[in-house]
């Protein structure tokens, strides 16, 4: 009894998903308040991988941001600019709120690049580092973003979409053999796939029987089977870790992979705050 | 001839061969340092009467000043008529030779233009404009509609410094401002509790003292203590979207 009793103090141990680590710092404060709240108490991990994807997605809405303001006569030109082509650079709606507030806060360019600079070079790792260790597991030794941000003269560069040369992904699929055969035997039936309407198991069961037949796992494919990659690490890393996260291809993955996932579904009808794309 | 002098701080007429000249000396010298110790006073510069410079170089170079300038800077010159004073050249030629009395003096005025160098930039004044409402806001933060005018004020003079600090170089100064500037900004200042306070006060002191000498680990600590106190720092809040939206 008394065993039992101290298993049920123990706080959980959560392994925070991309998704989770954007939604509770910048989603709307409905969403991002309940993410909190759910998470508080707990003992948080995460790892190199989710940092990687995590600063792909903030550093380079921001990054926009800060080039576009740069290059604009004024506040109201560079948001036009923006507005325009915010689908081909990839922010989305939860980066593309945040950044109109910006603009109609600020009068002039100086103090919003200012701003932008701080968040850019600070504010995004205190953020992204809230309550959790900074020793993060890495076992994909993902490269991409590593060294970001970088500037030129006042400029800062966006992190590329594709991977750096010194990608290590071929390797953790070398050593992750037996879940990519997983992955690729993967044949949901029809009452779970009723549960995955944006097919991501099937697109994650395809990528898995190319990488197995020798095609390349890096770039788009990567994005395509970063939620089987991130599944794979928290089990590996941590045993008996509970993944954490906003979408839901984790639960369809939990099965195959042998992960415990803890789907947090927001209580509001305005849940499209964080686009549930794989890799995002 | 009879000489008489009239008496600098009583105004009485004193016959000076009556006089212990010494005694005379002593109370004219007393007298001048302390002029100058009034013309460097702190709290005449901090109050904006800062502009001094004329007559305190005026004082280094060891001349006196102008008529003029006696005239323009009467406001801030000691109960002490200077003209009456510099009538008195015989008992100042003796002050002169005296070398040593004039270094501390120098020394005394060198300090002072020190502190009116610093004084003078504009968004230092309106930080202790800042410090003065954030003492106004302790003393009047259980009564809410008080807290939320003051903060609503101190924010727009936090705005108003990020604007003074747009052509000055002191990234990391700038940062700190806008930080407590964003805490305001996006809390409704009827949900800030006392923890709150305290470590806006914190900021504040840090802004203040720290001034140009903020660094990136300065900013840093202070962007996660914000964190930890579950305070909004982006534009998430309802009062960010009410704000700022359309």
């Amino acid at each position: 009894m008394k065993i039992e009793a101290s298993v049920d103090k123990c706080p959980p141990l959560y392994f925070l998903d991309t998704s989770t680590q954007i939604n509770r710092h910048w989603a709307d404060e409905p969403i991002s308040r309940q993410v909190r709240s759910d998470l508080a108490g707990s003992k948080l991990r995460t790892s190199i991988y989710v940092e990687r994807q995590y600063r792909y997605r903030v550093l380079n809405a921001f990054i926009s941001a800060h080039v576009f303001v740069i290059t604009s006569d004024d506040i109201q030109d560079a948001k036009t600019r923006l507005e325009n082509c915010r689908d081909d650079i990839g922010i989305d709606d939860l980066f593309y709120k945040f950044l109109r507030r910006l603009f109609r806060k600020y009068n002039s360019k100086k103090p919003l690049l200012r701003y932008l600079k701080r968040l850019i070079e600070v504010d995004w790792q205190n953020f992204f580092y809230d309550a959790i260790p900074k020793s993060l597991c890495d076992i994909t030794n993902c490269t991409k973003g590593a060294d970001a941000p970088q500037s030129r003269q006042g400029y800062y560069l966006p992190i590329p979409k594709r991977c750096p040369p010194n990608c290590n992904i071929c390797d953790f699929w070398k050593a992750k053999k037996e879940d990519l055969q997983n992955l690729a035997a993967t044949d949901p039936d029809e009452s779970k796939r009723s549960a995955d309407p944006k097919g991501t198991v099937q697109k994650i069961r395809t990528e898995a029987q190319n990488i197995l037949e020798g095609k390349s796992p890096r770039d788009e494919h990567c994005k395509v089977i970063s939620d089987a990659i991130i599944s794979i690490e928290a089990r590996d890393c941590y045993p008996g870790i509970i993944i954490h996260t906003m979408d839901f291809d984790f639960e369809n993955l939990k099965e195959i992979l042998g992960t415990k996932v803890r789907f947090f579904k927001v209580d509001q009808d305005d849940a499209n705050l964080f686009s549930n794309l794989p890799g995002e | 001839m009879k000489r008489v002098l009239k008496h600098l701080s009583n105004g009485k007429y004193v016959d000076l061969e009556s006089q212990e000249s010494d005694i005379w000396e002593d109370s004219m010298r007393n007298q001048y340092a302390q002029t100058l110790r009034n013309t460097g006073r702190i709290e005449q510069l901090e109050a904006g009467q800062a502009d001094i410079r004329e007559l305190v170089k005026a004082i280094l170079s060891q001349r006196w000043p102008s008529h003029r300038a006696v005239v323009q800077y009467s406001h801030i010159t000691p109960p002490v008529s200077w003209s009456a004073f510099a009538e008195s050249l015989d008992i100042i030629e003796k002050q002169h030779e005296n070398v040593d009395y004039w270094s501390r003096i120098r020394a005394d005025m060198e300090d002072k233009i020190v502190v009116i160098e610093r004084t003078t930039l504009p968004f230092e004044e309106k930080l202790s404009a800042i410090k003065i409402l954030y003492c106004e806001l302790e003393e009047n933060f259980a009564e809410i509609p008080h807290r939320v005018a003051l903060c609503a004020v101190m924010e727009k003079e936090l705005a108003a410094v990020e604007e003074l600090l747009e052509g000055e170089e002191i990234e990391y100064l700038a940062w700190c401002v806008s930080l407590v500037r964003d805490v305001l900004d996006y809390n409704y200042a009827e949900t800030l509790e006392s923890s709150h306070l305290k470590l806006l006060e914190k900021a504040i002191d840090l802004i203040c003292n720290k001034g140009m000498n903020c660094d990136k680990e300065d900013y840093r600590g202070l962007h996660k203590e914000f964190l930890e106190s579950r305070l909004t720092l982006v534009p998430i809040s309802q009062k960010a979207i009410d704000n700022y939206e359309d």
